[in-house]
């Protein structure tokens, strides 16, 4: 059965990619001598396929996975685990459900009779259901008390989806849909990911292959014949934007956080080694376009920077940063001064080349730690990605023109006229400075959940 | 690579550093008194480079507060040879990412570079230690930033804005006591003439450690090092500043506020020993049981058990120095913050008294013994293991006998370190609870 085969990869560590049985999908990446090793395990589905109106029922159920099996309650697992140094994450992503195990590569004989536990006989206890679920909805209401840079992305995908859209909601869920989650869907939630879908493991560190491959085998057997299958693509709204943004009032801040962007693209339709080019050049390194004009030139902000999630279904593209609420509005608009230079004329050779040259330089620290690795492997096993894709980064990269660029940017990113925009902070004093930008929906911060409240926000032109 | 084949055993993978018992580093001391230490690794196509100021916020009185800060975000701003943000664009030119940070001990700079651009990144850190200009227009500038940071980290998180009166209570007398980014309005007056007297002062090449990990030569690092760092004409090489730690005061503090916040945040400091001290490794092992991972007596106890809080954190103040070691509790909006402070109190007592079981002594040594283990990973993490062994314990070889030392502790050394935290005093409470319209019989849509 295991048979040789040629080394393809030059460059990147290699690994051993293979379909053991129909259920299941490996990708086993030994590191002779590395100190850690990982273990991964992940199903398509994720809070993409969370029930309308039960936003966080996916991660809500990955946290209930960490709580417990038939032998041991949630202490005790993780006594367990933690005894050996090891550390277990489970965790909902949009698009998929996940597991992993990570600790020194020694003890890793004895975590896979917990791992098999965890497979085979989780506790999903009703009383852990409901601490993990109030915990869960108390967490976010501190949240919103604290620092706002962390909770602008999750108003962003309320605004730009819809809240009636399966992204629209929060991974983790809200206020109002987390209380809503019956306890049973959790155990149906599970059944679903781990029975209806194909399991994608990766393993990283030093191990024999031929050991882990088995373990894992035993481990899966009941792994029902599953084609792998794309997550369903969400349709998106086709209904006019009512407004140009969102003003989230929190009475008292200092400063106005602000997200400039709208829909991106897919994983599918974009070069994404371009992607990550012209990020560089706009907002994704500290000499980028957005940070050199808010930051270094005009000492407006801390940091400025873009962004972009790239799922199977259309991302998002972004500008975010802060800056104190009598600057905000001089902020926004030089922000989108930037996006519309690049937008018309395309990035500055020289900016251009200097983003290249970075990215080359810091892609070996991309594969450096056994959890890199591991990270890595995810978006190859999830997304069935070629994994030649990494191996030719660098002449990807030198590929990518300075028209081709501008046209990527002009495809991913909305031009500026057309940007929604998102600010969290002190409604009061920051409305004379963003009236200029379009008309406003405005609420208060400790509205349940992240989009705008039906009818209640209130309209400001 | 087809989909349908398992593989035979793959080759190909990073090098990982031996962990030989002798030090795999190399440290070496350069005219004028600049310190070095290189571990080399050879293969690896990475380079970080580190260089360490002894110097941070508890050096700056009678200055104004945030002056170590300031300087180290003045270090991006450009020199006579490489002005304006040049640094930064050269450094990223070559690939090379870069950070720096300040606590009230050090200031470490951070260069991240493929392995065959570390004599550049050498060549612009010893130019900006030497010849930096602090142009005071780029000082306004810079200050708009920094203020910026203040906000975004203090000013608009009620809990950051409350530990910092705390620290400054716990800490009240000792140079530890004011905030590293400093107060506001200190870092409204700081202009370029107090900057360039801090920088003369402290960046001195007789204060300076090099720390360099990856795929770097010996033999190139020791001509690299000759060539570019020249030790000062003038100055004589300076030794560290020592400062007394808010070690001992009165019996308890206390600190209570309410402010805009729902869930209630109960924060408790206690002294803590210098990372040179003989009980720093118990201390250390005594706080993994108390608070490191889910299955940790607090977090058990807090979270898990009682569900009286909704997270636990830990922080310090003071490494070189017996400092305070701090206990942060994001409590429940639907308890009472006395009721969590109970419950710590008798876990803490019973810890004084019984010492922790064997179970936990073992989880706990093996916790950090894999947190050790994740360090050796990366060229950073090792790097940052280097500047912790030197700048704060004072012995880089301490790294080589980290595992030996840790394991040498016992359940008894572990109680001794808890009567010793939590047994003789010098206590700091803070209480912060909602204000009137927060608090839950308020209501919240």
């Amino acid at each position: 059965m295991v048979q040789r085969r040629p080394r393809i990869m030059r460059r990147l560590p290699d690994f051993i990619r293979c379909v053991p049985t129909d259920g299941i999908e490996l990708a086993l990446l030994p590191r002779p001598k590395a100190p850690v090793m990982t273990l991964t395990l992940l199903w398509q589905g994720g809070a993409l396929t969370d029930p309308t109106g039960l936003g966080g029922a996916a991660a809500l159920t990955a946290e209930l996975l960490a709580k417990g099996t038939r032998a041991s309650d949630a202490v005790t697992l993780a006594s367990r685990i933690e005894a050996l140094g090891a550390e277990l994450d489970t965790w909902a992503g949009r698009e998929s459900l996940g597991l992993s195990l990570t600790g020194p590569g020694q003890v890793f004989d004895r975590l896979w009779p917990i791992v098999r536990e965890i497979l085979w006989t989780p506790r999903f206890d009703r009383r852990e259901f409901q601490k993990t679920r109030l915990r869960a909805i108390e967490s976010i209401r501190a949240a919103k008390d604290g620092d706002p840079r962390s909770l602008l992305p999750l108003y962003a995908d309320g605004w730009i989806y819809g809240t009636a859209h399966p992204c629209g909601h929060p991974i983790m869920g809200d206020e109002r849909s987390l209380a809503a989650i019956p306890a049973r869907l959790l155990k149906e939630t599970w059944q679903r990911h781990r029975i209806g879908a194909r399991t994608l493991v990766s393993v990283v560190g030093d191990f024999d292959p031929r050991q882990v491959e088995a373990e894992l085998r035993s481990l899966l057997v009941d792994s029902a014949p599953v084609a792998r299958r794309i997550p369903p693509a969400p349709v998106l709204a086709t209904a006019p934007v009512p407004a140009r943004g969102i003003l989230i009032d929190r009475p008292g801040a200092s400063q106005g956080y602000f997200w400039i962007g709208g829909l991106g693209t897919d994983r599918e339709h974009v070069d994404w080694v371009g992607l990550e080019l012209v990020h560089a050049a706009l907002g994704g390194r500290f000499n980028s376009l957005i940070n050199r004009r808010l930051r270094v030139e005009r000492g407006l902000t801390y940091g400025a920077h873009s962004g972009y999630t790239l799922p199977g279904f259309r991302g998002l593209s972004y500008l975010t940063s802060y800056t104190p609420t009598e600057t905000t509005g001089a902020a926004i608009e030089a922000s989108l001064e930037v996006l519309g230079e690049a937008h018309e004329k395309g990035f500055p050779v020289a900016d251009l080349e200097a983003a290249r040259r970075y990215l080359t330089g810091q892609e070996v620290f991309r594969y450096e730690t056994s959890g890199q690795l591991a990270h890595w492997l995810r978006t190859v096993l999830l997304y069935g990605r070629d994994v030649e894709e990494w191996e030719h980064y660098p002449e990807r990269l030198n590929a990518v023109t300075t028209s081709q660029a501008k046209r990527i940017l002009n495809e991913v990113f909305p031009a500026p006229k057309a940007c929604q925009l998102v600010v969290i902070g002190d409604a009061e004093r920051l409305l004379p400075r963003l009236t200029g930008f379009g008309e406003w929906v405005r609420y208060p911060i400790a509205s349940c959940g992240f989009g705008p409240p039906e009818g209640s926000g209130i309209r400001i032109r | 690579m087809s989909q349908d084949q398992c593989g035979a055993r793959a080759h190909r993978a990073d090098i990982v550093p031996s962990r030989k018992e002798e030090p795999p580093f190399i440290r070496s001391v350069f005219k004028g008194g600049l310190e070095t230490i290189l571990w080399p690794d050879p293969g690896n196509p990475r380079a970080a480079l580190y260089i360490v100021y002894p110097v941070g916020s508890r050096l700056e009185l009678p200055e104004p507060t945030g002056l170590a800060h300031f300087l180290e975000h003045m270090m991006f701003n450009g020199s006579a040879r490489f002005p304006d943000d040049a640094f930064d664009r050269i450094l990223e030119d070559l690939g090379g990412s870069n950070n720096a940070y300040t606590t009230e001990e050090i200031t470490v700079y951070q260069d991240l570079v493929p392995a065959a651009a570390i004599e550049r990144a050498l060549e612009l850190e010893a130019d900006r230690r030497r010849h930096l200009l602090i142009d005071p227009g780029r000082v306004d500038r810079e200050r708009g930033v920094i203020l910026s940071e203040r906000h975004a980290s203090i000013d608009n998180d009620p809990v950051a804005r409350f530990l910092e009166e705390v620290q400054s209570v716990a800490c009240a007398g000792t140079s530890y006591a004011s905030p590293v980014i400093g107060w506001r309005d200190d870092i409204e007056r700081i202009d370029s003439a107090v900057l360039r007297e801090f920088y003369a002062r402290h960046y001195q090449t007789g204060a300076v450690t090099i720390v360099g990990v990856g795929g770097i030569d010996p033999d190139d690092w020791h001509r690299m090092i000759d060539a570019h760092w020249s030790p000062d004409a003038v100055s004589p090489p300076s030794r560290p500043i020592e400062c007394r730690g808010p070690g001992a005061s009165f019996g308890e503090r206390r600190i209570e506020a309410t402010g805009p916040l729902t869930a209630p945040y109960l924060v408790m400091g206690f002294p803590a020993p210098g990372a040179s001290d003989p009980g720093a490794r118990a201390h250390e092992l005594l706080w993994t049981i108390l608070v490191g991972g889910v299955a940790s007596r607090l977090f058990a106890t807090l979270v898990e058990g009682k569900s009286l809080a909704l997270d636990l954190d830990m922080f310090r103040v003071g490494n070189r120095v017996s400092g305070r070691q701090f206990l942060g509790v994001t409590v429940s909006p639907r308890r009472r913050i006395a009721a969590v402070e109970r419950v710590i109190r008798e876990e803490l007592a019973r810890m004084v008294d019984e010492g922790p079981t064997a179970v936990e002594r073992e989880r706990a040594l093996n916790q950090r013994l894999a947190s050790h283990a994740h360090h050796l990973e990366s060229v950073a993490g090792r790097a940052e293991l280097l500047v912790r062994a030197q700048a704060i314990q004072g012995d880089p070889d301490s790294l080589a006998e980290y595992p030996a030392r840790l394991s040498a502790v016992s359940r008894e050394d572990i109680r001794k370190a808890a009567e010793s935290a939590f047994g003789t005093g010098g206590w700091t409470v803070g209480a912060l609870a909602p204000d009137d319209a927060r608090s839950p019989t308020a209501g919240s849509s």
